[in-house]
């Protein structure tokens, strides 16, 4: 009787597989057919932008209701905010996308793609001046082999992991101020894959539905990656 | 939530030395001694699904969505959210629906996340209410079905009408607009027969569950059902030992009450409860557990007594952090055996026992507890110990209450 997110409609949408890949399995790159995710502008106004904050790319989109509506700006480099309305119920949201490195992986395609674990990052540390009164999350994308004809998230599909608390009890909320991402506390769909970190794509921070239209605003900053010890590293120069 | 009754009222006029009861310390020991040849006493742990208390619609627990109410055949002839009054505290969700059988109404969240794995858990409890809408009735068998969703757990999740495999089972409460808790047997709820296009393995349905829905439905073609069904304090229960069966002896989650200070953590695998160290003079801070039963055909709650007479020792273990970090002596509290059914004024029966930072286990002679001090001139001890329905740990009437935290463990009835 019930429907799943539509989110997660569209993730699957490519009929890949709902199971992480395993780490060790050799990397397929997507095909050429599917778009890359760079938020751009269109006429339906599904994205709005797309601003480069040092080695991310990022982006803001919302679904499926007409009264949603999402706004990104760049007051300064370094920050990114986004602005906007989420109509009620469980099917609309909104949510900024940082989108990682792109490179190409063919050699033809461009595509966000990092390998984290090459430069030694184990978690993902940023700043937000404030949180809208809902819940604030975040989920990390793998790229998953295999093609990926009907768009550009099927790329991803079973491949999206969310930051829960360390007993995985909870959504590990976000806060006003710095918030830390370990890695490891990054759930998908099964609790024994780890998050392949050698093929992270993007990050989203996601409003949770709520049952009542809610104006949000909140401005990201400080974007690093650290490593275990806790020092911030940075990924290796661009491919071609 | 369950009876969370009032405490008795003290009157303040009584001394400090008439109320201290009569006290025997008895030897404390290390807990992995502790003889559990007895009854142990099955209380769980609890997760809150949802208490209905935020004003947005987000569940308590993060990892689920607001609720929706979807009907069928025909959509949108439903209504949901949640109102303030809840069934007792606060606030409690709804789904107001208007429907014809064979048809029916559901009130449904989904998991943020790709599924939850809820055969960590033993048991659903829910409260619940159904009222018919202005005028009408609704018909006596009308069913209120928790379905759990798992499209993961099958090769094909869904039918060709988006309808997803699950599994489910149901409590019918009387549409009387009176609340009853349904505590359901998750190890027992079944694939419903209708579900044809792909049987599933229903311990494998609970390991991946991406939606929990409650739904109103009637056998029956032709009925009108129009109503509300509220719905409140949905907790998942996990026992140390498994779910117990009806005939054996079962508590409520551990719960505290008392002044504003004292804090109770259920949602963790031993209970604990944080005492202030200041108290209303009115009212003594508890940390209490009830006597319950489950009815095995309609799965509602209730509340029991249990026959301390006959036993010869209560046996626990527990340790008590101070909240003065320095502090290395035994705190002092009574542990109190409520018999709320035997007569008015919740008359009750003590002991005192002293409880030392470090964890011990203690048994308190069933012989040894006297009259709590309210209702004054109350002496039944032995009528008391039969028909015991709470048992709770507090300060000492009239005594300082100790302040900081106190955990407990195994508790053994012999």
């Amino acid at each position: 009787m019930t429907r799943s997110l539509p989110f997660l409609l569209l993730l699957s949408a490519c009929g890949e597989s709902s199971r992480s890949p395993l780490a060790d399995e050799p990397f397929i790159p997507p095909s050429c057919g599917a778009e890359p995710l760079t938020p751009r502008p269109d006429a339906d106004g599904e994205f709005y932008g797309s601003e480069t904050v040092g080695y991310a790319f990022l982006g803001a989109l919302h679904y499926q209701d007409e009264r949603s509506n999402a706004t990104l700006s760049v007051p300064q480099a370094g920050t990114i905010c986004l602005r906007g309305t989420v109509a009620a119920g469980q099917f609309a949201y909104a949510e900024l996308i940082l989108g990682l490195d792109e490179h190409s992986v063919d050699g033809k395609c461009r595509w966000p793609l990092l390998d984290a674990r090459a430069f030694g990052a184990a978690s993902l540390r940023f700043s937000l001046d404030e949180v809208p009164d809902t819940h604030l999350f975040l989920t990390a994308a793998v790229f998953q082999r295999g093609e990926c004809p009907e768009g550009e998230f099927g790329c991803v599909a079973g491949g999206i992991y969310t930051l829960l608390t360390p007993d995985r009890e909870e959504l590990l909320l976000l806060h006003p101020g710095v918030n830390l991402a370990p890695f490891a506390d990054f759930v998908g769909n099964e609790l024994s894959v780890p998050l392949d970190t050698s093929r992270l794509s993007f990050f989203t921070l996601r409003l949770a539905p709520t049952n009542r239209a809610l104006d949000f605003a909140f401005c990201l900053s400080e974007l690093a990656f650290l490593d275990a010890a806790g020092h911030e590293v940075v990924p290796s120069p661009r491919g071609p | 939530m369950l009876a969370r009754r009032s405490a008795a009222l003290w009157p303040r006029s009584l001394t400090r030395g008439a109320l201290l009861l009569a006290t025997t310390l008895l030897g404390c020991f290390d807990v992995h001694e502790v003889d559990t040849s007895g009854t142990s006493v099955a209380w769980p742990r609890v997760r809150i699904v949802d208490d209905f208390e935020n004003a947005n619609g987000l569940p308590t627990w993060s990892l689920l969505t607001p609720w929706i109410c979807n009907t069928w055949p025909a959509p949108g002839a439903c209504t949901a959210g949640s109102a303030d009054p809840g069934l007792g505290r606060g606030r409690a969700g709804f789904l107001s629906f208007d429907v014809t059988s064979p048809g029916g109404a559901e009130l449904t969240a989904q998991t943020l996340v790709a599924g939850l794995d809820l055969g960590r858990y033993d048991e659903l409890a829910f409260t619940a209410t159904l009222e018919a809408g202005e005028g009408g009735a609704l018909p006596p068998w009308v069913e209120v079905r928790v379905q759990l969703d798992c499209p993961n757990a099958a090769e094909v999740g869904f039918d060709r009408d988006g309808q997803s495999v699950s599994v489910m089972s149901a409590g019918s409460p009387i549409a009387d607009g009176r609340a009853q808790r349904f505590v359901l047997r998750l190890a027992s709820m079944t694939q419903p027969t209708w579900q044809d296009w792909e049987r599933i393995d229903p311990r494998r349905c609970l390991a991946d569950v991406t939606a929990l829905a409650f739904e109103i439905s009637a056998v029956g073609a032709g009925l009108s059902l129009a109503g509300t069904l509220s719905v409140d304090d949905v907790e998942l229960y996990a026992y140390a030992g498994g779910a117990p069966n009806a005939a054996d002896s079962r508590f409520s989650p551990w719960y505290c009450f008392g002044a504003p200070g004292i804090a109770c953590d259920e949602s963790r695998e031993l209970p604990v409860a944080t005492f202030p160290g200041a108290r209303d003079p009115d009212l003594p801070n508890r940390f209490c557990t009830d006597a319950v039963k489950v009815d095995p055909i309609d799965h509602t709650l209730g509340t029991d007594t249990r026959n301390f007479a006959s036993l010869g020792s209560l046996s626990f273990a527990a340790h008590f952090a101070s909240a003065d970090s320095g502090k290395t002596e035994p705190a002092r509290f009574g542990v109190r055996l409520g018999c709320g059914a035997l007569s008015a004024g919740f008359p009750a029966v003590m002991r005192e026992v002293e409880i030392f930072p470090a964890w011990s286990s203690y048994r308190l002679p069933i012989a040894s507890f006297d009259p709590y001090p309210y209702p004054i001139g109350f002496d039944n001890v032995e009528g008391c110990l039969e028909q015991v329905d709470q048992i709770c740990l507090e300060g000492l009437p009239g005594a300082a209450e100790p302040a900081g935290t106190l955990m407990l463990d195994e508790l053994v009835l012999r």
